[in-house]
């Protein structure tokens, strides 16, 4: 008779936890029962054991007779046979197959049964985090108590922000349980900000723990300041009051602001703040004396530094202008129009924005580029008067420019220019809305080239053309006549002819 | 010259003038109206096989030389309803040189050769109440080689303006073409180029523009004395084409009834008929003719000649 062999031994857990919480409460012995023909006795066990072999006290037997050859899973709960949980500690495997002649004994397995899960604390979160101060931390040091831990057990550190979603982590494995660890992060590539601290550790049974720091203060970027008073590089007037704020992450360590003649750098005034100081946002203002501040280019300085070491600020030349720009050109304007949106162009010069005015009243605001603006403006029905002046960085006002007249009569009727030029545009203006109209454009030989329709319900239409016919070729200058029909809502129809000469 | 010189002459003039007739470069639509007298628009502007008289300097000069004598006409027309758009035409036309025996033609004679003159004026109202015109001048000469067929030539001067509108002020030239023959004692087929060279301008366009080409071949029937009718295929510039058809009874040699047909076949389709009468007296013929175009398109047109013949 064939020796029987017990083959393909292992187990799917090194450690489990029968904890009840679903995570590795069970491990099973995974075995091959061969080398027989048909069957053998197998006898599978669980002893107490160390961690270098098993002591020979029996816990449980897992399996105990005739059994066929092939594979075989024998699971075990952590307990005894009479259904006691095992205290933490290590327990081994043993399973023997026999026939009448011969026997066969595998290799045990060990397993580790933890109900205990390990525990992390974070200690200290250093603060703020500057790694690109010279000489200061290059990591950012979280301290975390690992007296908690078991030996294999694995630590985490996730820190999450400044944005939402975002998050980097550094992982630490096979720790063991000798007090401190001091992680760091050197925060490269991320942005300034607050960032949240979690240390998640996790041991071979599955347990896990988190704890969560106190936050990071990541500040990498230097101070900053901002100018409120004056509100432009460029004034009509004498700077007698300079006010802005200074902002920073982690506070200051000190803010310096000087104001002086540049011609003449011997004329300022500096300033400071009450530093050192953990205010993320300081305002800041300085009176001017006469003496100083009646010149045409004023700089102000601003020197910062904050509390990691990072050194900013800025330095802005003010100058003193009090010329005004000229008034702006509109360029040609229609005398009349029987739309109400009337739109302009025009050109200014010296000027920053432009400010229109129609019947002497502000309608509309542009700012200037390359000397010109445009814009649309809604006219009144009648005269219409629109003026601009334009304005500089120093808020030097230009005069009026000269009113433009355009007269908007919304006359009702159908508008076809005489001359119909490219993009022209044929109008339909009623005193009730339509439900459709419809436009046929002939030549004089008689033969359609054109259809224009627009079915809904409207008081104006406009139908621009750009001269071509259905299939998109274009048509030749000549004279064209434009047949109207105009459904009205009341189902009457009005009915017209025009003629108009296309020139290209 | 012999019938097979002709014939292949024919078809020559048919291939060159209708690869011409569909170029596709912008067309100018202006000096597009229809010449011609209320006879031949009363029979669809069907017309360039049968006409005889010196309308003939527009619609075929080659037909010409088919003149019983001096021939002028005057005609006015009014080519679209509820808005002014007036047209007027007056031709001249006289034989030159001997006649020669023609058996094959109604008249029983063929001119040698004629000439004629013509002169086209269109007025109309633009949609603010400017006024536009159009005019134009044309002289024709045909030559017939033979008493079965002719060859007719002719050059136009054209002019456009506004009274009122900056930018309308227009001129242009164009070179007519025309051939007749008799293929039959009863039948007769033309071919007429308009425009076969021609051009328009506008004083402020960048670029002239190709005068309207328009190439007819037409195929008249005749009973002299009492019953013609034609059927013409009309091709023009840009692909457009039509098929033009018109009959006329004459009662006593006095009175004469007239129909037609002119069929639009692309890029759309359309029917317009048309009707017409005349009245011939000595010296003197009166006709009239009116087409019944869709009211959504040109509506109506009325046309009247007035014509001496001696």
């Amino acid at each position: 008779m064939a020796q029987p062999t017990l083959e393909d031994i292992s187990v799917d857990f090194s450690h489990f936890s029968p904890d009840g919480d679903g995570v590795q409460d069970v491990v099973r012995y995974r075995f091959t029962l061969g080398g027989v023909a048909d069957s053998a006795d197998v006898h599978v066990e669980v002893q107490t054991g160390t961690e270098t072999a098993p002591t020979g006290a029996v816990v449980v037997v897992l399996r105990d007779g005739r059994q066929a050859a092939g594979a075989d899973t024998a699971a075990w709960d952590g307990r005894s046979t009479s259904g006691i949980l095992q205290p933490d500690g290590y327990y081994w495997f043993l399973a023997q197959a026999a026939t009448d002649t011969d026997t066969t004994t595998a290799v045990p397995v060990r397993v580790y049964l933890d109900t205990v899960a390990p525990d992390v604390v974070v200690v200290n979160v250093l603060n703020p985090y500057t790694p690109d101060i010279p000489g200061a931390d290059s990591l950012a040091r979280i301290t975390v108590d690992l007296s908690g831990v078991g030996d294999g057990d694995q630590l985490e550190i996730i820190f999450r922000g400044p944005k939402p979603g975002s998050a980097s982590a550094s992982h630490f494995e096979n720790l063991t349980s000798d007090g401190i660890l001091v992680a760091g992060w050197n925060g490269r590539g991320s942005a300034d900000g607050m960032y949240g601290v979690t240390a998640r550790v996790t041991d071979a049974a599955g347990h896990a723990n988190t704890a969560v720091g106190s936050d990071l203060n990541l500040d990498i970027a230097p101070p900053q300041g901002v100018i409120t008073t004056p509100a432009s590089p460029d004034t009509n007037g004498y700077i007698r009051f300079v006010a802005g704020e200074v902002t920073d992450r982690s506070g200051f360590q000190s803010v310096i602001i000087t104001v002086f003649d540049a011609t003449e750098s011997s004329r300022a005034v500096v300033d400071s703040l009450p530093c050192p100081c953990t205010e993320e946002k300081l305002p800041f203002s300085v009176v001017v004396p006469d003496s100083v501040a009646e010149t045409d280019s004023l700089i102000v300085e601003l020197l910062l530094v904050d509390l990691p070491g990072h050194i900013g600020g800025s330095s802005t030349l003010f100058l003193v202008d009090t010329i005004p720009p000229p008034p702006p050109i509109f360029d040609p304007l229609p005398a009349s129009v029987s739309r109400p949106q009337l739109e302009y162009d025009g050109t200014t010069t010296d000027a920053d924005s432009v400010y229109i005015f129609m019947n002497g009243v502000i309608v509309n605001a542009h700012l200037v580029r390359n000397d010109l603006f445009s814009g649309t403006v809604t006219l009144g029905q009648g005269n219409n008067t629109l003026q601009g002046r334009a304005h500089d960085s120093a808020h030097n006002a230009s005069g009026f420019s000269p009113g433009s007249l355009v007269v908007y009569d919304p006359t009702a009727g159908i508008i076809v220019p005489e001359r119909f030029l490219q993009g022209d545009v044929i109008q339909v203006n009623l005193d009730s809305p339509a439900d459709a109209v419809t436009i046929n454009i002939y030549t004089l030989r008689g033969r359609k080239i054109r259809t224009f329709e627009d079915k809904t319900s409207n008081t104006f239409y406009d139908f621009p053309w750009d001269l071509s016919d259905d299939e998109g070729n274009a048509v030749g200058s000549g004279p064209y006549m434009f047949r109207i029909v105009i459904e009205m809502g009341d189902g009457s129809t009005i009915e017209d002819r025009v003629i108009a000469v296309v020139t290209r | 010259m012999s019938p097979r010189i002709w014939t292949r002459s024919l078809l020559v003039m048919v291939l060159i003038t209708g690869a011409t007739g569909q170029a596709r470069a912008v067309t100018s639509q202006a000096f597009v109206t229809v010449p011609g007298g209320a006879r031949e628009f009363a029979m669809g502007g069907a017309a360039v096989a049968l006409t005889e008289d010196s309308n003939a300097t527009l619609l075929n000069p080659a037909r010409l030389v088919y003149l019983h004598g001096f021939s002028a006409n005057a005609t006015y027309s009014r080519l679209t309803e509820d808005i002014p758009v007036d047209r007027l035409e007056g031709s001249v036309a006289i034989p030159i040189g001997s006649d020669i025996s023609a058996p094959l033609q109604r008249g029983s004679k063929t001119r040698r050769a004629a000439v004629g003159i013509a002169f086209e004026a269109l007025g109309l109202d633009l949609s603010q109440g400017s006024r536009y015109a159009e005019t134009q001048l044309t002289v024709a000469g045909a030559w017939a080689p033979s008493n079965f067929a002719s060859l007719g030539l002719g050059g136009r001067v054209m002019l456009a303006g506004s009274d009122n509108v900056e930018g309308l002020s227009a001129s242009g030239y164009g070179v007519d073409a025309g051939l007749s023959m008799a293929l039959d004692p009863h039948i007769e087929g033309a071919i007429m180029v308009r425009n076969l060279f021609g051009g328009v301008k506008y004083e402020e366009s960048e670029n002239g523009e190709d005068a309207l080409r328009t190439v007819t071949l037409g195929l008249a029937l005749h009973r002299t004395g009492w019953i013609y009718g034609e059927a013409d295929l009309v091709l023009e510039s840009q692909g457009t084409y039509r098929v033009q058809l018109g009959g006329e009874v004459t009662i006593l040699d006095l009175i004469s009834a007239r129909g037609g047909l002119k069929q639009w076949l692309s890029p759309d389709t359309r029917s317009i008929f048309t009707a017409g009468a005349g009245v011939r007296i000595p010296l003197v013929r009166v006709d009239y003719g009116v087409e019944f175009d869709d009211k959504d398109a040109l509506g109506m047109a009325h046309r009247l000649t007035v014509g001496t013949h001696f």
